[in-house]
């Protein structure tokens, strides 16, 4: 009987429902990230705007071009803070990034449209991107563990996060 | 010939004939599962198929929006999975589309809970999120003297670049955005656009799941997975009254009973 259990699990496999309906799920709103990530002063929105140069790192680091020519951010003089979307499976996903001194101080799913992958929203995966910095072509100074069954929308919040600190980076340096 | 040993020639025989037709369903299944759990690989970038023949048979038909935006000689339609600038698909954002201005080089687009913001040709610069608009929902979309104006439930704002807001007064002149009846030659031009169109992975969720054959395909998937049931019960059956699975089973209680002595 031992024998025959992969095989039934297979089987289960095969036969199960599959794609669950997919729906919006607003986990923080936007504005209240905002407040939340700047409690000391009131932040001024500015504008990025999205250079040849700045969008081709952007096309690199996402693995496709980024859908936008400027984008939005808020910043007290110190701190940055980044909402950006990107898909994961079939649906976008929402998350805002505060970023000092070129590392992610806070971050948040804000909305999670995907049927499956949602648990990338714990405290506990999350507290992974705190202190990240950019380290070399762009990447991420540190290993994010995966979630099981989530994978693509983890991927998507590492490439959000490293894209959130090279804007943050092209901003400082303006 | 004793009583068992008949029936389980017979399950043998019931056991070949039906294993071999479920074979095809199996490598059906297991096809179309190993492409839904890796469709990101073969099919990255979620191409939609919009054959015709296709579209007929899941009872997809073409629906032009009866009505558009005329904006500085151009036309701007929208559905709600759809939409179409100048003859040029865009990206469609959340909600209803409810105005369109065109305001220098740029196409302003208002949704009840976003505005758009793109170049004339179509490229996308901003989505402005309905949490950074000056109040929400939005009701009407115009200009006034170069600035763009919407309307909402607590007035109306004006801006340049959609993150700078300014009330504005009651009794300004606004050019307002107008929905207007699309003419029959627009519609008839606008149906490749707004040709229905399923994912790759759609189509192939519905094949696994026997969907794509109406509620019938569903029963039929049914009754082939029920009867893998039982194959697997006869196969288990089968094997534990085989000389093989016997020895096995006594083997097993032969070596547990020198174990108690």
């Amino acid at each position: 009987m031992i024998r025959l259990f992969p095989f039934l699990m297979a089987l289960a496999g095969l036969l199960q429902p599959w794609a669950a309906m997919a729906e919006e799920r607003i986990y923080l709103q936007p504005a209240d990230f905002i407040a939340a990530a700047f409690t000391d002063a009131a932040p001024q929105v500015r504008v990025l705007w999205l250079t040849p140069a700045l969008r081709a790192e952007a096309e690199h680091i996402l693995g496709h071009a980024h859908g936008q020519l400027r984008q939005k951010y808020w910043s007290d003089g110190q701190k940055t803070a980044w909402i950006l979307e990107e898909i994961g499976k079939e649906e976008m996903i929402m998350a805002g990034f505060a970023i000092k001194d070129g590392r992610i101080e806070q971050t948040r799913i804000l909305i999670y449209r995907e049927s499956r992958g949602g648990e990338i929203r714990l405290p506990a995966f999350l507290a992974q991107f705190h202190n990240a910095t950019l380290a070399d072509d762009n990447r991420l100074s540190r290993q994010i563990d995966g979630i099981s069954g989530a994978t693509l929308s983890v991927n998507a919040m590492v490439r959000m996060s490293r894209l959130a600190l090279y804007f943050a980076q092209s901003a400082n340096s303006k | 010939m004793n009583r068992t040993s008949l029936a389980t020639r017979l399950l043998r025989r019931w056991h070949k004939q039906l294993g071999l037709l479920a074979a095809a369903f199996f490598a059906y299944l297991a096809l179309t599962g190993l492409f839904l759990n890796h469709s990101e690989l073969v099919d990255p970038d979620s191409t939609p198929i919009n054959a015709p023949w296709l579209m007929t048979w899941y009872g997809l038909k073409t629906e032009v929006p009866a009505n558009g935006f005329r904006v500085g000689g151009l036309l701007f339609v929208a559905s709600d999975e759809v939409w179409v600038w100048s003859g040029k698909a865009l990206k469609p954002s959340h909600g209803q589309a409810l105005g369109a201005v065109r305001n220098a080089d740029q196409l302003w687009i208002a949704t009840t809970s976003e505005l758009d913001l793109f170049q004339i040709d179509g490229h996308l610069v901003d989505r402005i999120e309905r949490d950074f608009l000056p109040a929400f929902p939005l009701r009407r979309l115009g200009t006034l003297d170069g600035r763009l104006i919407v309307e909402t439930g607590r007035g109306a704002f004006s801006t340049l670049d959609g993150i700078t807001w300014v009330p504005l007064t009651a009794d300004a002149k606004v050019s307002w955005s107008r929905i207007q009846p699309l003419s029959d030659a627009e519609k008839t031009s606008l149906e490749p656009l707004f040709a229905p169109s399923r994912t790759l992975e759609r189509i192939i969720a519905d094949v696994h799941s026997g969907r794509i054959f109406g509620r019938y395909g569903m029963l039929v998937t049914d009754a082939l997975a029920a009867s893998l049931l039982l194959l697997i019960g006869s196969g288990i059956w089968m094997y534990f009254k085989s000389p093989r699975g016997r020895r096995r089973q006594f083997g097993h209680a032969r070596h547990h009973d020198s174990k108690k002595q």
